[in-house]
């Protein structure tokens, strides 16, 4: 739901993922393996059409025939988290992408414009950060409207801000490197130090961080789905599956809890995985 | 750590200018709220009137240009944003469109649920943290907490509040499922909000109390022949909570979001639910009134942490907890 | 009406009509209650309804059912309408219709006080009725009930007497003077609070009815309170005089699960709007009162304008090409009728009822029918085509919908995707839908519009209706249409209506769904809760033992 939670996560789950070699690494580094594998080819793992509708099967709890049971209409649940993973790593994947574009220039240009409209930009940055990001996604919703394109910029949005401080930070200390220097020494372009040394150099650290905030994007993507501000039935997305299922719960667990599981099984990969990148050593949140 | 604007640094300014600094700083936090709230509401693409209106106002244009003069929408961009801040200093954030009635009312029916929903959520994490810090301390059973964290962390809220429910509200009704009344309706709300946080800040303070630990102070009291769990009560809690307190801003936003959630979950009243409705009916000025809230409690909040960190532990000034701060 | 107390309808309609016999005792006089429930004066019952109509409780300007349900307690009508389709006196003694059908004369009760003790009288009514066709009120739905254009003014003749006059005959105009939507303010709130009748709230939303609104907190809560003075109960109601109970607390609950919930933990005693998947949990402890509601049912309306469905024969593979009997029954458990005509079954005085069974599901004379249009070619999705044309049709919808709408919705795309027909589901926000429907850029849309008269059709099957998204513009439907507005002669109009019904079963127009009802469920000690004839409860007479 944040960045700092996923900062966090990737800080703090250190301590029992161990440092070296870790079971929970390469559990996650498999599971992350497998989504992925699911969101490109689903119909590798289910032969069935997540659209599909049998309405002599409709709630039927967990079987042989339908592994995650069936849900209103008769749809096979496990068919719709197969392919519901292209659509929610997608969304996660893409607005994480387009935060990290975004952040990466605002937050280099932030470090090498002078200092009064770095002044203004931060100053921006930090009212946007007094928000909660959920709520800066809702706002963003609020302006555009629901829909699945807009969930992946309220969530790019609300992401944007953390990117750009660290992207800022990191261009800060690379400005004042030796090499960086030495280019400028030699006269060389600054658009091209720019685009060789410092944006390159910017970018380890975040790549850490956007692996967590690829999970923290699919659980706010999720999140506006759940409210009904993203993708519409029948879609098969998770948050929007799960949402199906909420008024079921008392007579259909399996609609709701089995989205659910796959969300948060994403998360908690994407932050371990994440956690390793960094202590390969490939940067640090400082 | 996310939004701190008084990262001063340097030497220490006199405790006059730095507060003024800090009274400065929550000026322009709440003005560039207002100001990004404004320009919200002329981004929005469509007739604000048609908005107001609906699918089912079929008004004539007669009608419709009398309201857009009655909320001063015919006038120059720039008039409306002074009017508009001139307002926000008297206290009026101006009607909702579609309960009619004043924001500033709105916000104060339902402002009391949410606060109670949140002060309970916040009691209920901090107890669940210093539960498992007391009773969970060694290091094997650190490593059960701490994967329960994890997953308390990764979990969406929603999904957290809907197993919450089905478990206890529907399969063992242990609690009621719904409503405002007492605090027995409170402890689901609750428990969904507090979990992620109580996720969070056990592994903040997990961290900080091995560095206590670690601390002189702590191989002192224990050769006084101190208890362990008097330990963790006295000095390696308090010496871990500033860590945590550093993420208060985080955690006023979990707490805040959570609330949107959860008050739509459990058909609870309160801000969540009205700002959920303001955005799907495109509410706006209610929705600039919870984002000018919303600003405020933030300001607040941060002043707060500012103060505590003093209380929690007097050696340390402010630049140096800035450092330690998780970003 | 047709009231079907009991919440077993699993056996099909043989079946019914034992069910129907079985719980004759308790549904003779509507009623919720168990048996050991023994009356008790006071206390409070809580009702809890999945919305509140924030922003739109003006009774004479707001479309929300919701507010019809909600205010009733607080506003009377000049008449009262019996679910059996009779009008009884309510606010007026008696009646008088001209030969001519032009000039209604009400003599009103002379005892009635408003809550906020303005005198109930000649003058109130024209007042009210003056307030509806203002054109600031902006009132769609209620002034059309009062006529529409045919509305020509309301006379005071004396203190209690009064006359509404009409341009040309206007047959549903006693019917529709039962509704809530032309109940009655205190002419004290229309003087000093006219702009604030859509916020309402105590002090503002005032009647004379048998409870005042004393609190509204949006998006929660409602609380009335008995009025004391109360002693004008429609004639022939089972309750005289005050209310039973001290006070009746409406909760907002929009989660179907968390208000079933509430009621099997007790924490409400009524749920309104029930969800058939609900039902499924409420065992024999809850009483349970379902009503068919009377109107336009859930329907598809298809654009007869548009390309894909100006011919009859893609209107007709539509209604046979999917199995609608079985997604009805899956969706909705077993606890709602397929529609088969564009009137509901309890519409009074106008159904057809020899349309049920007239089309059954047959994919075989669907494909048969796309086939000899020309819909031969198949592309790389299954679909059918024409010219290198996709065999499509554009479904808009706003929201919110319905969690059983959108199941239906999945079945009615899945069933025509197996005969190569593509329907694409755009759910749109209200504003967008508003633009799409109004510039006639759908295919198909969908609702189910509830009136107790049949001269719903007029704006749903009329040239130029406000409701005719079908576009369907007919000379000899029109003239069907006037005729039976005109005529109040009951066998005459049944008639006329029956011959619109045949007419939209041969051409398509609309595709009835199914028939939606209004359920109530009341928890063990509550009784005495009757209902209108949408289903809609009274607390006049509810009692609660707890």
């Amino acid at each position: 739901m944040n960045s700092i939670a996923g900062a966090v996560r990737g800080r703090w789950t250190r301590r029992w993922t161990g440092r070296g070699t870790s079971a929970p690494g390469i559990i996650a580094l498999f599971v992350l393996a497998i989504l992925c594998t699911m969101a490109l080819f689903p119909a590798l793992f289910t032969g069935l059409d997540p659209l599909a509708t049998d309405v002599s099967v409709i709630l039927k709890p967990p079987s042989w025939a339908h592994i995650f049971g069936t849900d209103q209409v008769g749809r096979d649940v496990y068919t719709r988290v197969v392919y519901g993973a292209g659509y929610s790593l997608g969304v996660g994947f893409g607005a994480t992408v387009i935060a990290l574009v975004v952040g990466v220039v605002l937050g280099t240009l932030a470090g090498l414009v002078p200092r009064a409209l770095d002044g203004v930009l931060m100053r921006g940055v930090e009212i946007v950060m007094a928000f909660p990001e959920f709520l800066v996604a809702l706002f963003v919703i609020a302006v555009l409207g629901p829909g699945p394109v807009n969930v992946v910029i309220a969530v790019s949005v609300a992401a944007v801000p953390a990117y750009i401080r660290v992207a800022r930070a990191e261009t800060l200390v690379v400005r004042r490197a030796g090499y960086v220097e030495a280019a400028k020494g030699l006269g060389v372009h600054p658009v091209w130090i720019t685009l060789r040394h410092i944006i390159p150099n910017t970018l380890a650290p975040l790549s850490v961080i956007a692996t967590i905030g690829i999970g923290t994007a699919i659980v706010a993507a999720a999140g506006l789905s759940f409210l009904g501000l993203g993708p519409q039935d029948p879609t098969p997305e998770w948050g929007l599956i799960l949402s199906g299922g909420r008024n079921l719960l008392a007579v259909a667990w399996w609609v709701a809890v089995f989205p659910g599981v796959f969300i948060t099984a994403t998360v908690i990969s994407a932050t371990v995985f994440g956690r390793r990148l960094r202590s390969r050593g490939t940067g640090g949140l400082r | 750590m996310r939004g701190r604007l008084a990262a001063t640094g340097g030497g220490e300014p006199s405790l006059g200018l730095r507060l003024a600094a800090r009274l400065g700083a929550m000026v322009v936090v709440v003005w560039g709220a207002a100001t990004l709230a404004f320009l919200v509401l002329r981004l929005v693409p469509g007739d604000p009137v048609d908005i107001m209106l609906g699918v089912q106002g079929q008004a004539s244009p007669a009608v419709k240009d009398a309201i857009r003069a009655d909320l001063g929408l015919d006038r120059p961009a720039f008039e409306q944003y002074f009017s508009y801040l001139g307002r926000i200093l008297t206290g009026d954030l101006g009607r909702s469109y579609q309960l009619r009635l004043p924001v500033v009312e709105v916000i104060g029916q339902q402002l009391a649920a949410t606060v109670q929903l949140v002060a309970v959520s916040l009691l209920f994490a901090l107890v669940l943290v210093v539960l498992g810090a007391l009773m969970f301390g060694g290091r094997r059973s650190r490593i059960i907490v701490g994967s329960l964290e994890l997953v308390a962390i990764s979990s969406p809220p929603f999904w957290i509040g809907l197993v919450l429910l089905a478990m206890f509200g529907f399969g063992l009704n242990w609690f009621p499922v719904a409503g405002d009344d007492g605090f027995r309706s409170l402890v689901l709300p609750s428990l969904t909000i507090a979990l992620p946080v109580a996720g969070i800040l056990g592994q903040v303070l997990a961290t900080g109390m091995a560095d206590a630990r670690a601390q002189p102070f702590a191989l002192t009291a224990t050769a006084r022949g101190i208890g362990a769990r008097r330990l963790v009560l006295r000095h390696t809690l308090r010496h871990a909570a500033l860590s945590a307190v550093t993420l208060s801003g985080y955690i006023v936003g979990s707490l805040l979001g959570g609330a949107v959630i959860v008050e739509s979950v459990f058909g609870r009243s309160g801000i969540g639910r009205v700002t959920l409705a303001a955005i799907t009916q495109r509410d706006l000025p209610v929705v600039m009134g919870i984002i000018i809230l919303t600003a405020v409690v933030f300001v607040i909040v941060n002043l707060m942490v500012d103060l505590s960190y003093r209380l929690i532990d007097p050696r340390l000034t402010l630049s140096a907890v800035a450092i330690r701060g998780v970003r | 009406m047709r009231l079907i107390c009991s919440a077993r309808r699993v056996l099909g309609s043989a079946a019914l009509i034992a069910g129907v016999a079985l719980m004759a005792s308790g549904c003779a006089s509507p009623q919720a209650g168990s048996p050991d429930a023994s009356p008790r004066a006071g206390g409070t019952i809580t009702f809890a309804v999945d919305v509140d109509p924030v922003g739109h409780l003006d009774v004479h300007s707001s479309q929300l059912d919701i507010n019809a349900i909600l205010q009733r307690p607080v506003f009377d009508s000049l008449v009262s309408l019996n679910p059996d389709g009779t009008i009884v006196p309510w606010l007026a003694k008696s009646w008088i219709e001209s030969d001519d059908g032009l000039r209604y004369t009400f003599v009103l009760r002379d005892d009635v006080t408003f809550t906020d003790g303005a005198p109930f009288n000649a003058e109130a009514v024209k007042a009210n009725f003056d307030h509806i066709v203002a054109p600031g009120t902006a009132s769609a739905q209620a002034s059309s009930m009062l006529g529409g254009a045919f509305y020509a003014g309301t006379t005071v003749v004396d203190d209690t007497t009064v006359q509404i006059e009409f341009l040309q005959p206007f047959a549903p105009f006693l019917k529709n003077a039962a509704a809530v939507q032309l109940g009655f303010y205190s002419p004290l709130v229309l003087a000093e609070h006219a702009d604030e009748l859509k916020a309402g709230g105590p002090g503002i939303s005032v009647g004379t009815g048998p409870f005042t609104l004393s609190s509204y907190t949006p998006g929660s809560e409602l609380v009335y309170t008995k009025n004391p003075a109360y002693n004008w109960s429609p004639e022939g109601a089972a309750h005289q005089g005050a209310a039973v109970i001290d006070t009746l607390d409406v909760k907002i609950l929009p989660e179907s699960a968390v208000r079933t919930g509430a009621l099997t933990s007790g924490q409400v005693d009524i749920i309104g709007d029930t969800a058939p998947a609900s039902l499924a949990q409420l065992g024999d402890a809850y009483n349970i009162i379902s009503t068919k509601s009377p109107g336009v049912p859930y329907s598809l309306f298809l654009n007869v304008t548009r390309p894909v469905f100006a011919n009859v024969a893609e209107r007709l593979a539509l209604a046979e090409g999917f199995d609608l009997n079985a997604a009805v029954k899956g969706v909705f458990q077993d606890r709602y009728e397929r529609a088969w005509s564009t009137l509901s079954p309890t519409t009074p005085n106008s159904y057809d009822a020899s349309l049920e069974g007239s089309r059954p599901f047959n994919s075989g004379d669907a494909r048969a029918l796309l086939d000899a249009q020309g819909w031969t070619g198949r592309d790389s999705e299954g679909f059918r085509t024409k010219d290198g044309q996709r065999l499509s049709a554009r479904w808009i919808s706003y929201t919110p919908v319905s969690e059983d709408n959108a199941s239906l919705a999945a079945l009615v795309q899945d069933g025509m995707k197996k005969i190569g027909f593509e329907i694409v589901h755009d759910v749109l926000e209200p504003g967008a839908y508003l633009d799409a429907y109004i510039a006639g850029n759908y295919d198909l849309t969908d609702w189910g519009y509830l009136s107790a008269d049949a001269d719903i059709l007029r704006s749903h099957l009329g040239t130029g209706g406000y409701q005719n998204a079908s576009h369907v513009s007919d000379p000899a439907v029109d003239a069907n249409l006037a005729a039976a507005v005109a005529t109040t002669d009951p066998a005459k109009r049944a008639e006329l209506y029956k011959a619109l019904q045949q007419y939209n079963a041969d051409a398509i127009a609309t595709l009835p769904l199914y028939v939606p009802e209004y359920v109530l469920a009341a928890g063990r000690g509550i009784g005495g809760v009757t209902v209108d004839i949408n289903g809609w409860p009274q607390f006049t007479a509810a009692y609660t033992s707890r």
